[in-house]
């Protein structure tokens, strides 16, 4: 029975509406308890700030795309080996680390759960295989629906099963959520390099429209109340003047509850082909009218990131601008996936008007309880960034030095030389980058201290340089052990895989079997993954 | 006295020296660089266990013994002078940005991979990829020379982009594959394949070569400015016959799959002959 007492630290958990007060956190077999013995361990906070375990609701970690990423990456991934220890397991780092590495370094950073957005069902046992392999955190992933042939062909013909096709898609995969991937525009572009003009284009061949599709789909999710709700990549993605289009998404999605994410990329004005400018202030006034949505920025950091995305079409786009080396994969009847190496430069208007929309979409005025931190890693930046952009939401002055490096030309199009002086404060953060994301992931007992919450913990120094501080965490506990003690690693464990469960007529495989046996190469008996080992340790998170 | 490094038995796995170079032993004693980490296939060993330290550290680093399964002898060397007295590994001078190494023997796969700078002179032979990229990187060797007075394995060069890959022999198959720039010359020619999608390179052959499809013949001529890189290979020590300086070279231009504006410069006998 491990207890633990950390003592005189300010517990900033804003889930339980505490900020900065300072009191012991006792924590006992993995819990948050009242009160521990007196043999318990004690952590001597004073002076250190203690907050939930990260929760990161958007990257991108395992699956056949970032196994594609990293063999597209070598050259990045051999200048940052990590040598086996006695404790560790050999890796390497760089934008996209290999498994192992993965769980030290979100361990490392004070994270203890994170999300794979973005997981072709096909490629299940792929991703749950890698995601065991992914040690300390716990882990959960949303699996693609959104150019889904078999589930448009129920959508066109308003099957009363669309429902039970998609819990059962659950059940047959691990999966946590669903993800929605430029719906329908994946499918257009792999049947004749087609893009989406409006959520009303016909996709060739199924009769079906963006917009059923995400209508259909969302309702489906809202209905069937899983934990988390539709997970959005919206039509467009980086294509000026694609505000309307995200705005028109959520216009379909109205009064159901769904998450946008890599807002970011979604919120440009002007015309396709043409000069962008920011919407943010436009999508910021929708969100702020409905309460039901909720978004992660897709902040892009300048520098080196490698763009890893199931919008196939993208990678396409960006592979005639940069000219380097890429990756295309169809999945097949499912989706696709891009891979194009990319690096943010702050003198490039277009990056430094992401970069500035990214901020803006941060500091206009949103509710940080809607509008939640990721870099879309590694599309914007990598997760090891997430501490210098933290820094640029606490420090107005490190902002502004930031800001006079970027692109003039591009920031004067922004908010952000419109005497923009919020700051962040600690309780925010923490609502940025685990409350709301646990909150939204419908993960009860993450992101938050109370009594009978997860034993996720970390302990930050205060220091000024905000950067720092969230570089390197003090203590980092997950499930009630103490994982990391200044800097280093000090236990290896595995996380849990989370999993979203919600219940389903049985008969819905009747439905289903035909429709498979038309497309897949693949038998709908093999299709499930039925290994046990591939889903433990886990922790199914039922519908409400 | 120069810090030597003897080798004292043939190591039980690969081991990876770069830890060693001018840069990092300077000013320091025997018995200081003995202790130094080094990894011995998934290992890390003391440098004493595996090699006889004598001498202290200055400019110059000198290796001796069986050095077969030393690799990255002088890898990421930023200056200095390294002299390998025999053969050594895999990787030597992979990725060095200055400084010279000497090798008075053969030299393994990858030597003086994506060399950034600097002087890697082989008495004997290199074995594949001497100067290419490694797989995955685009854009492999970006400056400096590689000399090597024997014969070089498949590959070398390839994915070159800048710098100069002088072999006094023979280069085997697919010497420049996917060069970007830079110059490949092989005195006694190249095997077959050579320049396969070679966007800007130049590729000398000494010898005569039948190019691959993707080149068409351009010109015969007497090249200015080969003359003035065959005579650096002459202060460079190899061997350059006085017939190549002002005989005829024919000029094949490709790979046409890469716009043809790379070049196989390859030396006319005949000329030689008449001449």
């Amino acid at each position: 029975m491990t207890e633990i007492r950390i003592t005189g630290g300010a517990i900033h958990d804003p889930a339980n509406e505490v900020d900065g007060e300072v009191r012991d956190l006792c924590l006992r077999d993995g819990r948050i308890v009242d009160d521990v013995g007196a043999q318990a361990r004690t952590i001597d906070a004073r002076g250190m700030v203690v907050m939930p375990g990260g929760v990161d609701i958007h990257a991108h970690i395992a699956g056949p795309k970032v196994t594609a990423a990293r063999r597209l990456l070598s050259d990045d991934r051999r200048d940052d080996p990590i040598d086996r220890t006695e404790l560790l397991r050999s890796g390497t780092g760089g934008l996209v680390p290999s498994t192992f590495a993965t769980g030290y370094r979100y361990s490392l950073l004070g994270y203890t759960t994170v999300v794979e957005a973005a997981a072709p069902p096909l490629a299940a046992r792929h991703v749950l295989a890698e995601l065991r392999d992914t040690p300390m955190i716990d882990k959960a992933f949303l699996i693609l629906m959104g150019n889904n042939q078999v589930l448009f062909e129920l959508i066109r013909d308003g099957s009363a099963h669309l429902r039970d096709a998609i819990a059962w898609w659950l059940q047959a995969t691990g999966g946590y959520g669903v993800k929605l991937v430029n719906p329908g525009g994946v499918e257009l572009f792999k049947q004749s390099n087609g893009v989406i003009e409006s959520l009303d284009d016909t996709i060739a061949g199924f009769a079906v429209t963006p917009r059923q599709v995400i209508e259909a789909i969302g309702s489906a999710v809202d209905g069937l109340g899983l934990p988390h709700p539709v997970h959005v990549h919206a039509n467009n993605l980086g294509v000026a003047g694609n505000a309307a289009t995200t705005l028109d998404t959520m216009r379909t999605l109205d009064g159901r509850q769904a998450h946008f994410a890599h807002l970011q990329f979604h919120s440009y004005g002007g015309e396709p082909g043409g000069p962008m400018r920011s919407r943010a202030p436009e999508l910021l006034e929708h969100l702020a009218a409905h309460p039901e949505f909720t978004v992660d920025v897709g902040q892009v950091m300048f520098g080196d990131a490698v763009t890893t995305t199931a919008d196939a079409h993208v990678s396409t786009v960006l592979r005639d601008l940069d000219g380097g080396k890429w990756l295309n994969h169809d999945t097949e009847v499912e989706t696709g996936c891009g891979i194009v190496p990319y690096t943010y430069q702050a003198g490039n208007y277009v990056h430094a008007l992401q970069w500035g929309i990214g901020l803006e979409l941060f500091l206009l005025g949103g509710d940080p309880w809607q509008v939640m931190l990721s870099t879309d890693h590694p599309n914007g930046g990598s997760f090891l960034s997430y501490p210098k952009l933290i820094r640029l939401l606490m420090d107005r002055g490190y902002r502004e030095d930031q800001l006079g490096r970027a692109n003039r030309r591009a920031i004067r199009r922004t908010a952000l030389l419109d005497d923009l002086d919020r700051e962040y404060t600690l309780n925010e953060i923490a609502i940025i980058t685990r409350a709301a994301p646990a909150r939204r992931l419908g993960l009860r007992d993450k992101g938050h201290l109370g009594v009978g919450a997860d034993a996720d913990v970390t302990i930050y120094h205060d220091r000024e340089d905000r950067e720092e501080m969230f570089s390197t965490p003090r203590y980092v506990i997950q499930g009630g052990e103490l994982l990391v003690e200044d800097g280093d690693l000090r236990r290896v464990q595995d996380g849990l895989l989370l999993s979203g469960r919600a219940p389903f007529d049985p008969a819905v495989a009747e439905v289903l079997e035909p429709l498979f046996g038309e497309r897949y190469t693949v038998a709908f008996d093999h299709y499930p993954v039925r290994d046990p080992a591939l889903r433990e340790p886990a922790r199914t998170v039922e519908a409400s | 006295m120069t810090l030597t490094l003897t080798a004292l038995t043939s190591p039980p796995a690969r081991v990876d020296l770069s830890p060693l170079v001018p840069e990092t032993t300077r000013g320091r004693s025997a018995i200081e660089v003995a202790g130094t980490a080094i990894r011995c296939g998934r290992d890390r060993v003391g440098v004493g266990e595996l090699f006889a330290v004598s001498g202290y550290g200055t400019d110059e680093l000198v290796l001796r013994g069986e050095l077969g399964r030393i690799d990255r002898i002088g890898a990421g060397m930023r200056g200095g002078r390294l002299r390998v007295e025999g053969s050594c590994g895999d990787h030597v001078g992979a990725r060095m940005t200055g400084g010279e190494i000497v090798i008075d023997g053969d030299a393994g796969a990858f030597a003086g991979a994506e060399l950034r700078g600097g002087l890697v002179r082989i008495e004997g032979s290199a074995g594949a990829s001497a100067g290419a990229g490694y797989p995955g990187t685009r854009a492999g060797m970006s400056g400096g020379e590689i000399v090597i007075a024997g014969d070089a394995g498949q590959e070398a060069g390839a994915a070159m982009r800048r710098g100069l890959v002088a072999i006094g022999g023979r280069a085997g198959d697919g010497a420049g594959l996917r060069m970007l720039a830079g110059t490949v010359i092989a005195l006694r020619g190249v095997g077959a394949e050579a320049g396969m999608g070679n966007k800007r390179g130049s590729i000398v052959s000494g010898r005569p070569l039948r190019p691959l499809p993707g080149y068409a013949r351009a010109v015969r001529y007497r090249p200015p400015a080969l003359a003035l890189q065959l005579r650096r290979l002459r202060e460079l020590g190899l061997e350059v016959p006085d017939a190549m300086l002002t005989g005829a070279w024919t000029r094949w231009a490709g790979d046409r799959l890469e716009l043809s504006r790379g070049e196989i410069l390859i030396f006319d006998e005949e000329e030689v002959a008449a001449g």
